[in-house]
């Protein structure tokens, strides 16, 4: 495969530093610095699956979420002294810039592009059940996209990205308690929506 | 009715982990970030300059704005150099034929005795 065999040729970086054995994001970000191929790569896959998570539940587009988190590891590549140790966690900082990459990309017009229409997934030996699972997913994902902005990232945050409450409070530059207020209304009208289509009870 | 599992686990909550949970990033994408590196190559030697430039004590004089100070005052203390040298190198302490030697040196090709022939 090809990315593993990229990998594997970047895994020992330009100053000799065995990137799979460095295990602090601060560490791998000094090395990426350096211009160190390998670690830049240890650092991608460690954070890729959350970051395009959380690009996907903000966007609601995975097309677009696709993009955002390309262009912030590129900017992350090409200026990784854009976080600075001591203000905040790598991955709060990291999280953080894809959400705002995410709300600059929505508050850009644009149209539907015909990759943003979802493709059908394949139907499983369990069918029924994969169906039933997508459909809720589905309603969650609508109920997701119909919140207000920082309610949606709030969540987005919390439980996409693992962040605690703290974390998520300082990556949206609010108190814990703003955050907290905004989750307790973000959870109310999810409920909501997803009562009144009769996916949970009320 | 509540809708409180024996456990205590809201059955929402349960959803609402379960639907927002992070998911495995699409190859595609993978591969595109894997390329990143190789299409916008940074050699380690860039690196290693700005490494040094950067850790050097004299590195925020010649960063942003004080750049144009830091040229400023090196052609300055040039200049004065310039000078000291000139007035030590005897031609200002000569006082018999100072003008003749500075005319000489400055219009070397050209005859001392202009506007003699007048």
């Amino acid at each position: 495969m090809a990315l593993t065999n990229v990998a594997r040729a970047n895994l020992v970086g330009a100053h000799g530093v065995r990137a799979e054995s460095i295990d602090d994001d601060a560490q791998l970000l000094r090395a990426v610095a350096d211009g160190d191929r390998a670690a830049f790569n240890r650092l991608s896959h460690r954070h890729l699956d959350r970051a395009f998570s959380v690009a996907v539940r903000m966007t609601g587009n995975r097309a677009d979420a696709e993009d955002v988190v390309q262009e912030v590891f590129l900017r992350l590549w090409q200026r990784p002294e854009a976080w600075r140790p001591g203000q905040a966690q790598f991955s709060t900082w990291l999280y953080r810039v894809v959400v705002n990459r995410c709300l600059d990309l929505k508050r850009r017009p644009k149209g539907t592009a015909l990759d943003a229409i979802e493709e059908p997934r394949d139907p499983k030996p369990n069918a029924e059940a994969h169906l039933v699972q997508a459909a809720r997913d589905r309603a969650l994902k609508d109920a997701m996209a119909q919140l207000p902005e920082r309610q949606r990232a709030a969540l987005t945050l919390t439980y996409t990205a693992g962040l605690k409450n703290a974390e998520a409070a300082s990556a949206l530059e609010i108190s814990v308690k703003a955050l907290e207020a905004l989750l307790v209304r973000a959870k109310r009208e999810l409920r909501d929506a997803l009562a009144g289509q009769g996916w949970i009870e009320t | 009715m509540s809708n409180q599992d024996p456990f205590g686990h809201d059955p929402f909550e349960r959803n609402l982990q379960s639907g927002l949970a992070a998911e495995r990033a699409p190859d595609s994408l993978q591969r595109r970030i894997a390329q990143v590196p190789l299409e916008h190559p940074r050699g380690a030697r860039v690196g290693l300059r700005q490494r040094r430039i950067g850790r050097s004590w004299f590195s925020p004089w010649f960063s942003g704005e004080a750049a144009s100070w830091t040229t400023g005052l090196a052609a300055a203390a040039a200049s004065l150099a310039i000078g000291f040298w000139l007035g030590f190198s005897g031609l200002a302490a000569d006082e018999s034929d100072g003008d003749d030697a500075l005319v000489a040196m400055v219009f070397g090709d050209v005859s001392q005795n202009l506007g003699d022939e007048l």
